[in-house]
């Protein structure tokens, strides 16, 4: 990493500091709560995505228990930092990692109070074939052996990615302790680690959420031999039968990083709520409850864990103390240690983008991966990364000339080719048809090309943006049957169709669940955030 | 130059009670005008009844919720709101101003805050020594190399200078043999909360400057850069560190030896948990550094109401006889020894080696360079 990089990290962590100190002490009530009015009694929580599971099963017992209106909105961890500090209101924030979030001197500030609920280590889930070959079913491997079985080839592995998931997160920076040369506490020092790149060459399916990431497995478990995720989605998996193999749950030597669940209360006037809530919550009888669950751990040692929990000694690994230290490893991961990106971003350029400052809207969006907008944690780390290949297809009633962008691999060329990026989205006039699937169908048809030919790995993915139905060129039926057609190299492409304007969300669904993509829906929020959102699965 | 405890106790405790008299006199004026804003603004209840708003570092917060406590008090006609927070963050903490007493742990920070609000009215009546929280499974490679003994059924870091060096050197668990149960590749460290914002972490640097100093309390600017330094890595390589005591001690409970195999705790946070939880895991082990430090939990009345607090805690005898069931140490132990007697608990009833904190600039002055190290 040169210096003049190093320096541009450093101007951009401070300038994001600054413009999160400047935004919050403007809060505005008015962009307060998503969609419709929350009565004032109600306890808002914002809450990270993957305790999406605690209020489908034990919400209303929760509510009725403690008699207070417990009302959920969901966000990962970064987008949470953001929105918080953006001047959304939320009584309390509740998400599976609170370390990170509690570094940001912004909101350190504004933590009343707060209590771990429940307790989850991120571990290997691995096939059990694959642990008996490797026999990490019978002896824990270090961190280190799976490194060398991952750059050998042996072992294969999906993994969120760290800036949109906590468990990405948690990995990436557990196993860059266990593989530092020491395993205390990361320093700057250790993010250089050749060992890490080594471990994340096994890396081959990547997601932006847990929950997505087991889902994906479950759908297709050939992709990979194990993955990076939750004890508790690992053992949950296991139970619902949906797999043909079991995963055996692997807990490396050095040891792992355990998701502690703390909820924190931001609006000191709901303490007497919030006390209330936390007495529920940890009580003997409901955290056994929730164990059983959620295949969680409970805090209260006094409650049963869930009889498939394995009883054994977790060895924690430390997690860093200086934010700039996380904010390092995060940066040099996007940069240099991940498997690198080529996409093809599909944008619709029909007539109708004119109306209601669409076109507005999804050039904001691309100049937000162009690192447009520094001042946001997401943004930041949403944009557009060293070693990553993008091509735009416009298209109207036919796909235009692909524009394409090689980040290369130093900051000047980085720095050129979002130049180069924003200029081109900037010049972008909307008219015409709309000839999504012809469009879709160069992109893949490009990108598989390329992957026959690329010898190290890279994820390879479309992101479509449309407004409106599809009036030129073949249909949707068309398109997935020619894909049926073709080799491997066209059917491992993931499509993620964005729903904007007047576009078919059936269709778009549909697109989606057929390439083992994801469908997002831009209708309601901001396309910016759906972009980065995305950004997650490339 | 290693303090008695007696005297040095003693002589503290008076100057806090001449300072408690003479300052009470001298703001009696100017806080009757606080008496009538209070009053104006309705916190007297219409039965008569005085709320007192209480800001507590968090291991105080189960004795003053207590139902009995809040019996014994309301007998007196006080109500309690207690909330918590990091001793050390006590005096800057947003709200401040709410409460009519600071109830942080330590004498230093029970000075900060007295600085930062202009109050001068202080007094203490428990106090707790600081011990290490850990696991028998730990007993036989501690024991082996001279760490810990044993003596009158009491486990003691009978060798804290060998401790400290040891993590000073980053000394593995794995390295130190025989270790049939515990060899891992951790280090082996004494984990702590964070120094910056709280007391329990403030007082183990108070006793490891002691050590690192060749047992002598740091004293000069000169040694406390020079001790701080060397003990940079007992703070730095445990990574993030929890604001609030109740936080490692909560991992040591549910996380236990995977987590936490040596946590500085108060004696009081593991007698309350052991008095409260029959069935504590059997694997629990307190051990108490020779030498030690004492936290003397320190009322600081920020308003007349607060000082009428202070005055009926100190006096009423029920008020003992509940703190001794959290664990607190105080005038009479009585009833303390008693209930660990029958709970099997091994504790010490006096603490022969004690030393004093170093002055509260000089350790703010170590702290302050550990956080440059550490960074914000």
């Amino acid at each position: 990493m040169t210096d003049l990089f190093k320096t541009l990290r450093w101007a951009a962590v401070s300038v994001a500091f600054a413009l999160l100190v400047a935004c919050s002490s403007g809060s505005d009530p008015s962009t307060g709560n998503d969609d419709d009015a929350v009565p004032a009694n109600a306890f808002t929580i914002l809450a990270g995505s993957e305790l999406k599971d605690v209020e489908t099963q034990l919400g209303d017992e929760i509510r009725k228990a403690t008699g207070i209106d417990v009302r959920f909105s969901y966000a990962g961890t970064l987008d949470a930092i953001d929105r918080l500090n953006g001047g959304e209101q939320f009584d309390a924030v509740w998400v599976s990692h609170g370390k990170y979030l509690a570094m940001n001197p912004d909101l350190k500030a504004r933590i009343v109070a707060q209590d771990k609920i429940m307790l989850s280590p991120v571990i290997l889930g691995v096939k059990r074939s694959k642990a008996v070959a490797l026999g990490w079913d019978k002896n824990d491997p270090t961190w280190k052996d799976i490194a060398d079985a991952a750059s050998a080839g042996s072992f294969t592995f999906g993994m969120t990615n760290p800036t949109s998931s906590n468990t990405g997160f948690t990995a990436v920076i557990g196993i860059a302790a266990a593989l530092a040369s020491n395993p205390d506490a990361l320093t700057e020092a250790d993010i250089s680690n050749p060992a890490l790149k080594a471990f994340f060459q096994g890396q081959r399916m990547t997601a932006g959420s847990s929950g997505w990431l087991a889902d994906a497995y479950a759908a297709d478990p050939s992709k990979v031999d194990g993955i990076i995720n939750y004890e508790s989605v690992i053992l949950s998996l296991n139970a619902n039968g949906k797999l043909s193999e079991p995963l055996v749950p692997v807990y490396p030597k050095e040891g792992i990083i355990t998701a502690d669940y703390p909820l924190m209360l931001l609006n000191g006037g709901k303490r007497a709520e919030y006390d209330r809530l936390i007495a529920y919550l940890r009580s003997i009888a409901f955290q056994t409850t929730l164990s059983a669950a959620t295949l969680r751990r409970p805090v209260n040692a006094e409650s049963q864990a869930a009889a498939s929990i394995p009883k054994r000694t977790l060895i924690e690994l430390p997690f860093p103390g200086q934010p700039q230290v996380i904010n390092g490893l995060l940066d040099a991961f996007l940069a240099d240690v991940r498997v690198p990106s080529t996409s093809r971003y599909v944008l619709d350029l029909s007539g109708s983008m004119d109306e209601d400052g669409r076109i507005d809207q999804l050039k904001a969006a691309m100049n937000t991966l162009a690192g447009g907008d520094p001042g946001s944690l997401s943004s930041r780390y949403a944009r557009f990364q060293n070693r990553e290949r993008v091509g735009v297809i416009p298209f109207n009633r036919e796909p235009m000339p692909t524009l394409l962008f090689d980040m290369g691999t130093t900051a000047a060329e980085n720095g050129a080719t979002l130049a180069s990026i924003k200029a081109a989205v900037d010049g972008m006039q909307p008219d015409g048809g709309t000839a999504i699937y012809d469009s879709v169908q160069r992109a893949m048809v490009e990108l598989a090309e390329a992957k026959r030919v690329e010898k190290t790995p890279r994820y390879y993915t479309v992101v479509l943006m449309t407004d409106g139905e599809n009036t030129d060129g073949m249909s949707l039926r068309e398109l997935l049957r020619w894909r049926e057609s073709q080799d491997d190299a066209v059917k491992s492409i993931r499509v993620f169709p964005i729903v904007f304007g007047n576009a078919d969300a059936d269709e778009m669904k549909s697109l989606a669940e057929s390439t083992g993509g994801k469908a997002f829906d831009a209708k309601a929020g901001s396309l910016a955030r759906v972009f980065k959102d995305i950004r997650g699965y490339q | 130059m290693k303090k008695f405890l007696g005297p040095a106790l003693a002589l503290l405790l008076l100057v806090g009670v001449v300072f408690g008299i003479v300052f009470s006199a001298r703001d009696k004026q100017a806080s009757a005008r606080d008496a009538n804003t209070v009053a104006a603004s309705g916190a007297v209840a219409a039965d008569g009844k005085t709320t007192v708003r209480i800001l507590t570092g968090s291991e105080k917060l189960d004795f003053l919720r207590d139902p009995e406590l809040a019996k014994a008090l309301d007998a007196e006609g006080i109500v309690l709101d207690v909330q918590k927070a990091g001793s050390r963050e006590i005096a800057t903490h947003p709200d401040l101003k709410k409460f009519d007493v600071a109830y942080p742990a330590g004498v230093a920070a029970a000075q900060k805050i007295a600085t930062a609000t202009g109050s001068r009215r202080m007094s203490n009546s428990f106090y707790t020594p600081m011990a290490v929280a850990s696991w028998k499974q730990l007993l036989p490679p501690l024991e082996a190399n001279g760490i810990v003994r044993k003596q009158g059924g009491v486990y003691y870091v009978a060798d804290m200078h060998k401790l400290v060096e040891m993590m000073a050197q980053g000394t593995r668990w794995k390295d130190l043999q025989p270790n049939p149960n515990y060899a891992v590749s951790k280090s082996v460290l004494i984990g702590t909360t964070d120094v910056r914002t709280s007391n329990s972490a403030a007082m183990y640097l108070a006793l490891v400057s002691y050590i690192a100093n060749g047992d002598n309390v740091v004293d000069s600017d000169a040694a406390a850069d020079q001790v701080v330094d060397r003990l940079l890595g007992l703070f730095s390589k445990q990574g993030y560190q929890e604001s609030s005591s109740t936080g490692p001690f909560e991992d040591y409970v549910t996380m236990k030896l995977g987590k936490s195999p040596l946590v500085m705790v108060y004696e009081q946070q593991f007698l309350q948990y052991a008095f409260r939880h029959p069935s504590i895991d059997a694997d629990m082990v307190l051990l108490y550094p020779q030498p030690t430090v004492l936290t003397k939990h320190t009322i600081v009345a920020l308003t007349d109401k607060g000082a009428r607090f202070a005055e009926v805690f100190e006096r009423n005898p029920e008020v003992q006889k509940i703190a001794s069931r959290y664990g607190f140490r105080g005038s009479d132990n009585t009833a303390l020894f008693a209930e660990a007697k029958a709970r099997k608990i091994e504790m010490p009833q006096t603490l022969v080696d004690v030393v004093d904190p170093p002055t509260y600039d000089l350790l703010e002055r170590m702290i302050v360079r550990i956080e440059s190290t550490l960074g914000k």
